[in-house]
């Protein structure tokens, strides 16, 4: 079948307008993305802990978290939302698949025992974020 | 800036509290530092106090000196958590007294940010009248408070006072976590239900086809509710995923369901323009409330049965008992699990479960462990033997000594090792997860792309077009079956294993273990009992039963051989006495020789009878019968004269026989490995119906005959029971270790049976096909939905077949297709297993 379209102008700023977003689509997800580290302070001063909260809403925040070798590292995930995307939070070189509590701090301990940078996600693999570990 | 209290690091900007002394300011980490800072701002100024969190504490009227504080991350049992006693202090104190049987209240605490919080709290707390003894734990945000007539209102006000947020927490092992997943729940269905029923009379008056002045402004007042709070998780769902660019299900729906709605009201609004259009009329309201409580529904579908996928372990969580009746001077005292210490004596009535793993020190009975072993018959229990927290008694007391407590138990290990399976994803996995990761970014592409392509070459009126094709493209894409197809069978399927005394250390295991086409079978432990014992008797007529196993027994009492074990307790069974030994010597090869009873006897096999001189030609012939059986005939003399054959054998367990023929219905290859001779190996083989067989292969060489295997193209699985199989069971592709009982730790092994049937073997490999079964249908299904959906939903039929979905269809597909996805994998759960 042939299409005879009129190239009205309305249709040639769909166009442009479509294009455009696309773009935007692109850099919006996938480039310029912001992977700043939040280092993750001794949990009680004078202690070999650390620990860093990492809010759960939509997403996680901070993303990155830094901290360092070999000491106990506590995260806790402070959930502000009851969404199914975030029930559960996975951190495979953990060996860890934790549900988090809608609305409430969960707290997950690991020891960082190599250096390296350890992705975390959402049970479904949507939701990211690194957990960087340096000497 | 630092706490000046507990010198805590503090961004000022975000300080809970600050306080002003002396012309400076002061930042705390928490409230209660702030208080605590209050009471002596001087010294805390002037750092003369404070900067040690600890010791600038007053004592506290609870805690002995000598003491220390919790510090974070220490162990939260017992329930004075934390508060350790120095390893200097002789003799190690006595723990809290027991004998108080006051109440134990547990609080949930909030804002606590250092140990100074947790001295606040403690003191806080232990000025409440009735109280006792109260202990906070940084690491749970947990206290636990004990004493008498406790209030938890009056105990959450103290706690307030000081600064900080309290709830009760009745049940410390996650019930409040469970309860808030509850009320999240609780408020979905409601949403689903207000939805429904606002969504109902716009549906019937959109389909009517009444029309009347005014009536899409009543349709538009019905939505908004809708649209605005029952679509709220949608809505600031989709706002805060944008603002992490990051995208989800919540965006898809949300930016769906805004499409529509913007193009109804527009419609409503300017009735004009579109009438203009050639659209007059077209509203999409009823779509709204319908896709909004569809996808509602479908959420609390989906959330409920992933809820049960993790029922089995639930179920193992639940074995243990609350209390256990802890024996103390001879007086039975019921306690709380948690204090339970190693070394405890408990008792255990019929009836009872197991508190914790323990030895059997008097009574005996029988104990169902099939929920833990999954062995279906009880184990009998004396003094001396094992038992497992969790496993049921039957009808005997015992009185056990506890030997693991809270996480050291098998129990707790076997749900650790599986909680770890549960987090790991098999390879199978890995593509679609990529596919996830970028899933929702490129359906707002091709949302985009149909847009304009509606709008470029679509028919009038062109822009409702491109927007319904945009929404339902929008509506029907579903990342969550994708996501949800591997986990949750992998829940199931290990769950399932569980249940059955199958460990899966992880997925990849799990994985592998369907394309297994060998399986090595190690004899001894693996098909046979590994433990020899007496199966027949040549008696002549010249002795009875007591002076041939009485005799034999008495000498093999002082060897260290294996078979001796196996005539001592024939003889302790049947209630034999055995006579004085006067002499002993052990021949290597041949047997034992010594005085019993007074007289020269001689055990052993044929060539020790010969050498003595004695004639066998008796029982030579029953004799090399059984060893043509494959076990080991003894023969015994007494004073130069034969007196029978006892004959010694590790018999074959009973359900190794129906397990071979299993694995050889799967298509399996099964191979007895052994360091027996080849006649004997066959002679067992054939019992249990093996014909391949490796026999004299000595321990270390276990790990070639895999390589060999492997060499031939075979995808191994090794069943072995003792450590000698650990370079075998590692280099295996699935190693299989079988009868750890309570020792679940075993490193080298892919797959764990904590019970020692072998007929769990073809189990674990039906539950790996089962459960890989399963993933790829629901991955099949999942990409299937969305490779064909989505197309569908841009109208790409439309040109050929003028069809157009409808976005109120592609939001009942969608729901829809997670539920299924989570569905199937439960159905892995209900097959036998």
């Amino acid at each position: 079948m042939t299409l005879t379209v009129a190239w009205t102008a309305d249709r040639i700023a769909a166009i442009a307008l479509g294009a455009a977003f696309l773009a935007f689509l692109y850099v919006y997800f996938f480039r310029a993305h912001r992977r700043e580290g939040v280092a993750a302070p001794a949990a009680v001063a004078g202690t070999a802990e650390q620990e860093a909260t990492i809010t759960v809403s939509g997403g996680y925040d901070p993303e990155v978290v830094v901290a360092k070798k070999g000491v106990p590292l506590t995260l806790v995930f402070d959930r502000r939302e009851s969404s199914p995307c975030s029930d559960e939070v996975v951190l495979p070189e953990f060996g860890i698949r934790q549900s988090l509590a809608p609305n409430a701090k969960t707290r997950i301990r690991v020891v960082p025992e190599r250096s390296g940078e350890f992705p975390f996600a959402c049970g479904m693999n949507m939701l990211h974020g690194l957990l960087r570990v340096e000497d | 800036m630092t706490d000046p209290v507990c010198g805590m690091a503090v961004e000022p900007a975000r300080a809970p509290a600050k306080r002003r002394h002396g012309g400076r300011e002061f930042f705390f980490c928490a409230p209660g530092c702030a208080v605590r800072f209050d009471k002596d701002p001087a010294g805390f100024a002037s750092g003369t106090r404070g900067r040690e969190p600890m010791t600038s504490s007053p004592p506290s009227p609870f805690l002995r000196p000598g003491k220390t504080l919790p510090l974070f991350g220490a162990p939260a049992s017992r329930k004075s958590a934390g508060a350790t006693v120095p390893a200097s202090s002789p003799p190690p104190l006595p723990r809290m007294p027991r004998r108080e049987r006051g109440e134990t209240l547990t609080l949930s605490l909030d804002g606590m940010h250092c140990a100074s919080c947790v001295s606040t709290i403690e003191q806080a707390l232990a000025r409440v009248p009735g109280v006792r003894e109260a202990s906070v734990n940084l690491g749970t945000a947990r206290a636990s408070v004990r004493g008498e007539n406790l209030k938890a209102a009056t105990l959450i006000e103290a706690v307030e006072a000081s600064g900080y947020a309290a709830r009760a927490d009745s049940d410390p092992s996650g019930g409040e976590d469970e309860r808030r997943a509850r009320t999240a729940q609780r408020s979905v269905l409601r949403r689903t239900a207000a939805s429904a029923a606002l969504t109902l009379p716009v549906v019937l008056l959109s389909m009517s086809g009444i029309r009347f002045a005014g009536r899409d402004v009543l349709l538009l007042a019905l939505t908004l509710p809708v649209y605005f709070w029952a679509g709220w998780p949608f809505l600031s769902g989709m706002v805060r995923t944008l603002r992490h660019r990051t995208a989800n299900m919540d965006t898809l729906v949300g930016l769906g369901t805004t499409a529509a709605v913007l193009l109804s009201a527009a419609g409503t609004v300017f009735p004009s323009k579109f009438a203009a259009a050639g659209a007059a009329g077209h509203v999409y309201y009823e779509a709204v409330g319908v896709i909004i409580t569809l996808v509602l529904l479908g959420r609390w579908l989906e959330t409920r049965a992933r809820g049960r996928t993790s029922a089995a372990i639930r179920k193992l969580l639940d074995l243990a008992p609350k209390t256990a009746r802890l024996i103390r001077k001879g007086v039975e005292l019921e306690v709380p699990l948690s204090e339970v210490s190693v070394g405890d004596r408990l008792a255990v009535k019929p009836g009872d479960a197991v508190p914790v793993d323990g030895i059997v020190r008097s009574g005996s009975s029988a104990i169902d462990e099939s929920m833990v072993t999954g062995e279906s018959l009880p184990a009998e229990k004396r003094a001396g033997d094992r038992v497992i927290g969790g496993t049921l008694n039957q009808q005997g007391a015992v009185e056990i000594e506890a030997t693991a407590v809270g996480s050291d138990t098998a129990l707790a290990h076997i749900v650790r090792l599986v909680h770890e399976a549960q987090a790991t994803k098999p390879p199978i996995q890995k593509l679609a997860d990529r596919i996830a990761g970028v899933f929702v970014p490129v359906v707002l592409g091709i949302g985009t792309v149909a847009w304009v392509a509606w709008y470029v070459f679509g028919p009038e009126p062109r822009a409702l077009f491109a927007t319904v094709a945009l929404a339902s493209v929008l509506l029907i894409a579903c990342p969550c079956a994708l996501g949800l197809a591997t986990p949750t069978a992998i829940l199931v399927g290990t769950g399932r294993g569980a249940d059955a005394g199958i460990l899966f250390r992880n997925a990849q295991a799990l994985e592998r273990a369907k394309s297994v086409t060998a399986v090595l079978l190690d004899k001894t432990g693996t098909v046979t009992e590994g433990r020899p014992r007496l199966t027949d008797r040549v008696r002549l007529a010249r002795s009875s039963d007591a002076e041939l196993l009485g005799l034999a027994a008495a000498l093999e009492k002082s060897s260290a051989h294996p078979l001796a074990g196996a005539l001592l307790a024939a003889a302790v069974e049947k209630g034999i006495p055995l006579p004085a030994v006067s002499s002993f010597e052990s021949r290597t090869g041949r047997g034992v020789v010594g005085t019993a009873d007074g007289k020269r006897v001689l055990v052993g096999n044929a060539a020790l009878l010969q050498e003595e001189g004695v004639d066998i030609s008796e029982v030579s012939e029953d004799a090399d019968r059984f060893a043509a059986e494959g076990k080991t005939p003894l023969l015994v003399a007494a004073e130069g004269r034969v007196l029978g054959v006892l004959v010694v054998a590790d018999r074959e367990k009973s359900g190794s026989a129906e397990a071979i023929r299993r694995l050889r219905t799967q298509g399996l290859r099964v191979i007895l490995l052994t360091g027996d001779r080849e006649a004997t190996a066959r002679a067992i083989a054939a019992r249990v119906g093996i014909d391949e067989v490796f026999a004299d292969v000595l321990p270390a060489d276990k790990a070639s005959k895999v390589v060999e295997l492997q060499r031939r193209g075979d995808v191994v699985a090794m069943v072995g029971d003792g450590v000698n199989d650990a370079p075998a069971l590692a280099q295996a592709d699935v190693g299989i270790a079988i009868g750890a009982g309570a020792d679940v730790a075993i490193e080298a092994s892919d797959v764990t049976l904590v019970g020692g049937d072998l007929r769990s073997v073809p189990d674990a490999i039906a539950l790996s096909r089962d459960t890989l079964g399963t993933i790829r249908q629901n991955l099949f299904f999942a990409f299937g939905y969305n490779v064909l959906g989505i197309p569908i939903a841009a109208g790409l039929l439309y040109p050929f077949t003028g069809w157009m979905l409808s976005p109120m269809l592609a939001s009942a597909a969608m729901a829809a297709s997670s539920v299924s996805v989570v569905a199937n994998s439960l159905r892995l759960a209900r097959r036998r297993g």
